[in-house]
C-alpha cells in the first residue's frame, strides 16, 4: 500500500467550466446573475417585475432551473423575454455544465443581461459557480430573519439580497433590521434592496441598482 | 443533498489519480472539509459508496478532517475562530469579519495498492 498526496480541490472540474462560461460571457458583455433563494421566496416574480422595469433598455435573457415542470419559463416567455428550462431531474442546484449546455440557445452577442434562476434552494447553489458576475439572493420575510444564521455561506456568496414581500411585515414574526445586520456581518459590502413584488415597493431602486451593474461591465 | 455532486466529483479525481499512479485499488481517500461548506458526511459516504460500485474505489473509506470557521476582524483585524452562528470579535466585540477558512473541500491524499 501507499500513500498519494492529492491536494486538489473537489469542485475544480466545475469551476473551470464556470471559468469557460465566464470567458464567453466577457466576449459578448453579458452581464450574468445568478439567481438564489428558497423555494417560493418570489424568484421568478422578482423577475417578472425587474423584465417589466428593464425591457426597454436593455436585452435580457433567463435561464430557469428547475427539478421538474416549465411553468417557470412560461411565465418568463409571456414578458417577450427568451427563456430555457433547465430541468435537474432531481439535482438540487444548477452547474457549469448545465448551464453551457443551456447557452447554445441563446445569441449572447444580443444580450446585455441573463439571469440564471437556480433551483429554490438556500444550500447547494451556493457552491457551485456557473461562470456569473454576481450572484444575489432573495429572501421573503415570511420566512424569518434566521436565515443568515442558518446558511451563512449563501449570504457570503452573495453580492445581493433583495427582501421581499414586506408587505407582509405586519402579518410575520421578522425584523428587516435583524436580517439586514445579520447579513452585513456575513458580507460587508452586501447591496440590500427591500421589496414587494405584489405591492411595487423598491422595485426601481433595485432594477436602477442591477442596471448599473450591468452598465459597468459594458465599461 | 450536494453531497451527489460532491461524491461525483471526489471519485472522478481519485479514479484520475490512480491511474496516473498505476493503482489497482483505492483503500482510503482522506478529504479536508469547512465547517461553511455543509457537507454532511453521512450523506457524502452513502453517495460515495453508491456511485464507486464497481470501479477499483468500491470500498475505499473516507476520511475527513473537518476545519473550523476562522474569520479576520473588519475593525481590529485579530483573527480568531467563529464558535457562534456570526462572526463576533472576542477581542473588540465587532460583529463582521473575512473567513480566512471554513470554505475547503479537498482531497488531500489517498491510499492505493
Amino acid at each position: 500500500m501507499s500513500t498519494v498526496r492529492v491536494i486538489r480541490d473537489i469542485l475544480d472540474a466545475n469551476d473551470r467550466i464556470a471559468k469557460d462560461n465566464a470567458k464567453l460571457f466577457a466576449r459578448s458583455g453579458v452581464f450574468v446573475v445568478n439567481l438564489m433563494s428558497s423555494p417560493g421566496a418570489g424568484k421568478t416574480t422578482l423577475l417578472e417585475r425587474t423584465i417589466e422595469k428593464l425591457a426597454g433598455r436593455l436585452r435580457i435573457g433567463v435561464i430557469e432551473g428547475d427539478i421538474q415542470s416549465s411553468v417557470d419559463a412560461e411565465r418568463i416567455e409571456r414578458h417577450g423575454v427568451k427563456a430555457v428550462q433547465i430541468n435537474t431531474g432531481g439535482a438540487c442546484h444548477l452547474d457549469g455544465n448545465m448551464i453551457r449546455d443551456a447557452l447554445d440557445e441563446f445569441d449572447l452577442d444580443a444580450l446585455d443581461l441573463l439571469v440564471v434562476e437556480n433551483v429554490g434552494n438556500l444550500v447547494c447553489p451556493a457552491e457551485f459557480q456557473v461562470g456569473e458576475d454576481m450572484k444575489a439572493m432573495l429572501l421573503s420575510v415570511a420566512e424569518g430573519d434566521d436565515k443568515p444564521l442558518k446558511y451563512p455561506l449563501m449570504f457570503q456568496q452573495s453580492r445581493a439580497l433583495v427582501i421581499n414581500k414586506i408587505d407582509l411585515l405586519p402579518y410575520v414574526n421578522c425584523s428587516v433590521e435583524a436580517i439586514e445586520q445579520r447579513a452585513k456581518a456575513l458580507r460587508e459590502d452586501i447591496a440590500i434592496f427591500q421589496v414587494s413584488c405584489t405591492k411595487g415597493d423598491g422595485l426601481d431602486a433595485w432594477a436602477a441598482w442591477l442596471a448599473a451593474q450591468v452598465a459597468s461591465k459594458r465599461g | 443533498m450536494h453531497e451527489l455532486s460532491i461524491a461525483q466529483s471526489i471519485l472522478d479525481t481519485v479514479l484520475e489519480q490512480a491511474a496516473e499512479h498505476g493503482a489497482t485499488r483505492v483503500t482510503r481517500v482522506h478529504l479536508r472539509v469547512g465547517r461553511l461548506t455543509a457537507v454532511v458526511k453521512e450523506a457524502l459516504e452513502m453517495a460515495f459508496e453508491a456511485l464507486s460500485r464497481d470501479t477499483i474505489a468500491q470500498g475505499a473509506r473516507l476520511t475527513v478532517d473537518s476545519v473550523p470557521w476562522r474569520a479576520r476582524c473588519s475593525a481590529c483585524s485579530h483573527e480568531y475562530l467563529v464558535e457562534d452562528d456570526l462572526p463576533t470579535c472576542p477581542r473588540c466585540g465587532h460583529l463582521g469579519g473575512e473567513t480566512i477558512a471554513g470554505r475547503e473541500l479537498q482531497i488531500v491524499e489517498m491510499d492505493v495498492e
